[in-house]
């Protein structure tokens, strides 16, 4: 019901300031779904990154274990 | 990995060329991992594949290598993790101790108490026949949205029914985050590749706690070379919370035609192909650790994108 109150809503929305601007709000929640990733594709986000690296030395030394760290040119938690 | 190690990801940026104790110990053990690959790969020239740190390293606590790999074939990289649990069972590493300091350290740019954060997925659909399998991946990004320019759609709001997105905000969408980077990582717009930049707002509603506002756009880049670029549109609708002064809500869809390649995004499907983008406000741990990937070394060029 709160879907498609918000379709209704922004198809208004779209008709209402639609002046001068092509618009495709026109299942707009669809495509936005359609861009974001699947749980399957974010599977790899639950893996349990660390994002600060001291702390992490820390908690791998209380541990016992390596420290697996995983660097890219734009931080592959948020860029590409 | 959860049981045998403790995963941390990050900018190689910060980590290669920051100003940071994490900077110093983890530069201290790149330049003595005596690996003749991750030596290559560091003193490559612009041009010839990058001088950069980036890839997956096995370190102990203490700073003790146990291997660097920067392949993506997951054969070799189950290989690498395997080696490199041996080794650390091996050669375990020595006791440490951190200083408070380090340990309280700001590891990366994070965005400040105003600034609101809405994540950008860019992604090429349909995908065209054929293509190489990276154009299946999903291009991710923060946005960040500044106060003054929140101030500046409330003014504006006040005073016009339809009006221009602030010029900062317009010039970060465009030059930013209304781009190709599903392959990996883009070259940001230059101002003098911004065709068009046509954003305007409208205030729809109004509550005791927000404003909400609808805006749509139009947009065009072309390289320099024409080699690289896209035409597209974007529509949204986002609150701004009376108490706060923050973005909330912010939902957008765009849909661009592309073509082209940047300098580290190889296997671009041939011709024009369809780039979709979504965004959506972000507000959990990762949004306020992860900035945006031109924020690096130029926060104030990100802050003040011009055209």
């Amino acid at each position: 019901m709160a879907l498609l109150k918000h379709s209704i809503f922004l198809s208004l929305v779209a008709t209402f300031v639609g002046a001068g601007v092509a618009l495709a709000m026109t299942n707009f929640d669809t495509q936005i779904a359609s861009v974001i990733p699947t749980p399957q594709e974010d599977a790899w986000l639950n893996i349990g990154w660390r994002t600060n690296l001291m702390q992490a030395r820390l908690e791998a030394q209380r541990y016992n274990r390596p420290l697996f760290v995983w660097l890219m040119n734009g931080h592959p938690l948020g860029c590409t | 990995m959860h049981d045998n190690f403790v995963v941390v990801a990050g900018d190689c940026k910060e980590l290669q060329n920051g100003h940071s104790s994490a900077r110093d110990w983890f530069m201290n053990i790149v330049m003595h991992a005596n690996n003749p690959d991750l030596t290559a790969q560091l003193g490559r020239l612009p041009g010839g594949g990058g001088d950069t740190a980036q890839g997956f390293y096995i370190i102990g606590a203490d700073g003790t290598y146990y291997g660097w790999d920067n392949s993506h074939y997951l054969p070799n990289v189950i290989k690498f993790i395997d080696k490199g649990l041996s080794d650390f069972h091996k050669r375990p590493p020595a006791h440490i101790e951190i200083a408070d300091s380090q340990l309280s350290e700001r590891f990366s740019a994070s965005p400040d108490a105003t600034t609101s954060v809405v994540r950008v997925f860019n992604r090429i659909s349909p995908l065209p026949d054929g293509c190489d399998e990276l154009n299946k991946s999903v291009g991710r990004d923060h946005l960040w949205i500044y106060a003054d320019e929140v101030q500046q759609l409330l003014a504006a709001s006040n005073s016009s029914a339809q009006f221009p997105l602030p010029k900062t905000l317009v010039g970060r969408l465009v030059r930013f985050h209304l781009i190709d980077n599903v392959r990996g990582e883009p070259d940001q717009w230059q101002p003098s590749d911004i065709k068009q930049a046509d954003f305007s707002a409208n205030l729809i509603t109004t509550t005791a706690h927000a404003k909400r506002f609808h805006f749509a756009a139009k947009y065009g880049q072309e390289a320099a070379d024409h080699q690289r670029g896209q035409t597209g549109q974007l529509e949204g609708t986002f609150d701004v919370l009376t108490d706060t002064g923050k973005v909330a809500n912010f939902r957008a869809y765009g849909k661009a035609v592309a073509w082209g390649r940047s300098t580290w995004t190889p296997g671009e499907p041939k011709g024009k192909f369809a780039l979709v983008t979504a965004m959506v406000s972000a507000d959990d741990p990762t949004s306020q650790v992860v900035p945006p990937q031109f924020y690096w070394g130029n926060g104030d060029g990100y802050r003040n994108a011009g055209l």
